[in-house]
């Protein structure tokens, strides 16, 4: 059976539970570089650095390492992943089709939870990551409502993250959570002199393990990263884009799968 | 004197009350003992212990916090005809709308303590404001309603003897509030819609939800609390007059606030019919299938059709029943639950129906209230109810008529 765009976006679609509800567009160059990073209260960070993650569908075989990895270095109990694959079928067998989705954070550049945070214990830090205040969450569970990827988790329990990386932060019952791009390991490596995405020791774990080498980390503001060179070469897009969250994670759709040149996003 | 001794006569705390009102009192007391005990097991074990998961992270609970704050909006409204129009009429429902206005405030506020994550941490959005944030507009409109009310009620506090008594400085005081009372009274409208509109906003504003999203939810969930409050009003009311068998509205007040009601009734049921039609157009996917979930569900039909606008509106048609108490008591009942299906049916559909579900074992959410949750649930209705009992025995909440000292209100006892 032929492979096209309309499949592939199916396959996601039915990961999504929401059939059509994926409409994807063409990413434009002002995202790939993420020049308008939405910028919270807090300037934690140099605003030089814009993270990012690209996530090749072509490549991803489902192995789940990087669910794994994410488990390891953040310690999250059961009940909690701050990453996930998600895996979907198409028609029957023999004539069997299928996709991996791998979801962690989307880093939203426009984040919904931060919008309706009652206590901005989320926000958008200097260098665009949408991070958790642990000591300032109320737990009303508002943005877990909102994040339209479904990547934010309850402490519906007391947590034992003791099977965390040291300087993971330890989180406590009543507050969420979510996948943080392995900040500790950012602002470490940053501090070392290291380069996320090109060092391993300043990369999230989930870019680390992969076997296929499936997903690149790295900095959207430099022109000369392997993951800007990536984004301009394959012409990714994030997922429901429609929703005007311009996240930080794109995904490279599956080989023959992808829009033509003069594809303007209204097949879907 | 007439008018100390009656007010004196309930006052007798320690007197041998009737055994129904103990057995009444002994009742509530068990269910928020009951209560209290669920408490317990959600600040020791966490939210763990409830139905709630990942995927439909609000149920019961929200479903009952904004019903209650629809419940609270008759102290406005009546405030605001008595007050700003000077509507005579309604002037015997001054006090009684006060407090049917705090009680239900107070039992949103219960059920909210419990059902956030971090209960101690209640006071964070007074302090980290997030003013891009519905939830935040409602936390800071209902602390200002909350406040107004609680002024409102002072003059109730007032009449009482002691409080007389102790503060010589208090007719003075009292006469201030009073030339007050029509800005206090703008204030706690303009309060209370932002309020009501806002709770409907928190669901509408969520772009990836397309079943709440839009603007129909703000007019939906203001033209319900406009519905809701003085339903309850007036259901607290006849339901203490059959009790006690006193009577404290004439005829000429109750049509008053029925015909209020209907008006609303008929906008609520208009609006949320073109809600609901609307939703049959365009396949937008999510919206359709959470549409779906409610039109096969009996809490749609039975919950919200049939009890919440079939029973009443057979009421309102019909003279003869309309204007026996007892069929309006079943009417407005009927009304207040189908306030409650109504956002239950807005609020579980969008939730069950989620972009991506957080949990990778299904679908969709799957959700079903456990007994914790109706008992917090169950206790906050019993505190407002033993709040009303008790007020209306020990209160001047009632009107009495007008005397040498302007007008006169008494509790239950002194009618």
């Amino acid at each position: 059976m032929s492979f096209n765009r309309r499949h592939f976006l199916k396959w996601i679609a039915l990961a999504a539970g929401g059939q059509v509800f994926i409409n994807v567009f063409p990413v434009t160059q002002g995202q790939v570089s993420g020049n308008n990073v939405s910028v919270g209260d807090e300037q934690l960070t140099d605003p030089a650095y814009s993270w990012g993650m690209l996530i090749d569908l072509d490549l991803c075989i489902g192995c789940q390492s990087c669910s794994m990895a994410c488990k390891e270095e953040n310690g999250t109990p059961l009940g909690i992943d701050w990453h996930i694959v998600r895996e979907a079928t198409e028609d029957e067998y023999p004539n069997i089709g299928g996709a991996y989705l791998p979801l962690p954070c989307m880093h939203c550049q426009e984040a919904p939870c931060v919008e309706v945070c009652p206590v901005r214990a989320t926000y958008n830090r200097g260098d665009g990551l949408v991070v958790q205040d642990y000591r300032i969450c109320i737990g009303c569970r508002y943005c877990q409502a909102a994040c339209p990827y479904g990547r934010r988790y309850f402490n519906w329990k007391e947590p034992d993250n003791s099977r965390a990386e040291p300087e993971v932060e330890q989180r406590r019952r009543g507050v969420i959570e979510k996948c943080t791009f392995c900040i500790h390991r950012i602002d470490s490596g940053l501090k070392k002199g290291l380069m996320p995405g090109k060092d391993r020791e300043a990369t999230p774990a989930c870019i680390d393990i992969c076997p296929v080498e499936a997903r690149i980390f790295g900095n959207l503001n430099d022109k000369q990263s392997r993951l800007v060179k990536y984004l301009e070469e394959r012409r990714p897009q994030p997922l429901m884009q429609y929703l005007g969250t311009r996240p930080r994670v794109y995904y490279v759709p599956p080989r023959g799968r992808r829009p033509g040149p003069d594809w303007r996003g209204d097949e879907a | 004197m007439k008018v100390e001794s009656s007010i004196h006569k309930p006052l007798k705390l320690l007197n041998p009350l009737d055994l129904g009102f103990k057995l009444w009192v002994a009742f509530l007391l068990t269910v928020m003992l009951l209560g209290l005990y669920a408490t317990l097991q959600v600040f020791t074990k966490g939210l763990v212990v409830t139905g709630l998961n990942d995927t439909v992270t609000w149920g019961l609970w929200i479903t009952g916090d904004t019903s209650f704050g629809a419940f609270s909006t008759g102290a406005f409204m009546v405030a605001t005809a008595i007050y700003v129009f000077k509507v005579e009429t309604l002037k015997p429902l001054a006090r009684i709308s006060v407090i049917w206005g705090i009680i239900p405030d107070a039992m949103a506020l219960i059920v909210l303590i419990v059902d956030i994550g971090r209960p101690e941490l209640f006071w964070h959005p007074l302090v980290y404001w997030n003013p891009t944030s519905f939830l935040w507009y409602i936390v800071v409109a209902l602390t200002i309603y909350f406040t107004i009310l609680l002024v409102e009620f002072l003059p109730v506090l007032a009449d009482l003897p002691p409080v007389k008594k102790a503060l010589p400085g208090l007719p003075w005081f009292m006469e201030m509030l009073h030339r007050a009372m029509p800005v206090l009274t703008i204030a706690a409208f303009l309060a209370a819609l932002m309020h009501q509109s806002s709770l409907g906003a928190v669901f509408s504003v969520i772009r990836g939800r397309t079943y709440w999203y839009g603007p129909g939810l703000l007019i939906l969930f203001v033209s319900s609390a406009l519905l809701a409050g003085p339903t309850l009003m007036l259901l607290g009311t006849l339901v203490t007059e059959k009790l006690s068998g006193k009577s404290i509205l004439k005829q000429e007040t109750v049509q008053y606030v029925v015909k209020l009601i209907t008006v609303f009734f008929a906008a609520f049921v208009f609006i949320r019919s073109w809600d609901l039609i609307s939703m049959a157009y365009h396949n937008l996917p999510l919206r359709s299938e959470a549409a779906a979930l409610i039109f096969q569900s009996p809490a749609f039909w039975i919950g919200e059709v049939c009890i919440g606008m079939i029973i009443p509106l057979l009421v309102f048609l019909i003279p003869a029943l309309r204007r026996q108490r007892g069929a309006l008591i079943v009417c407005l009942a009927a009304l207040l639950v189908g306030t409650f299906m109504f956002r239950w049916n807005v609020i579980l559909p969008g939730l069950i129906v989620a972009p991506l579900s957080p949990d990778t074992g299904q679908l969709w959410g799957v959700y079903q209230p456990n007994w914790i949750e109706y008992t917090i649930l169950a206790t906050a209705l019993a505190f407002g109810l033993l709040v009303y009992s008790l007020a209306s025995r020990y209160l001047p909440l009632f009107y009495r008529g007008k005397s040498s000292e302007g007008d006169e209100f008494v509790p239950l006892g002194g009618i």
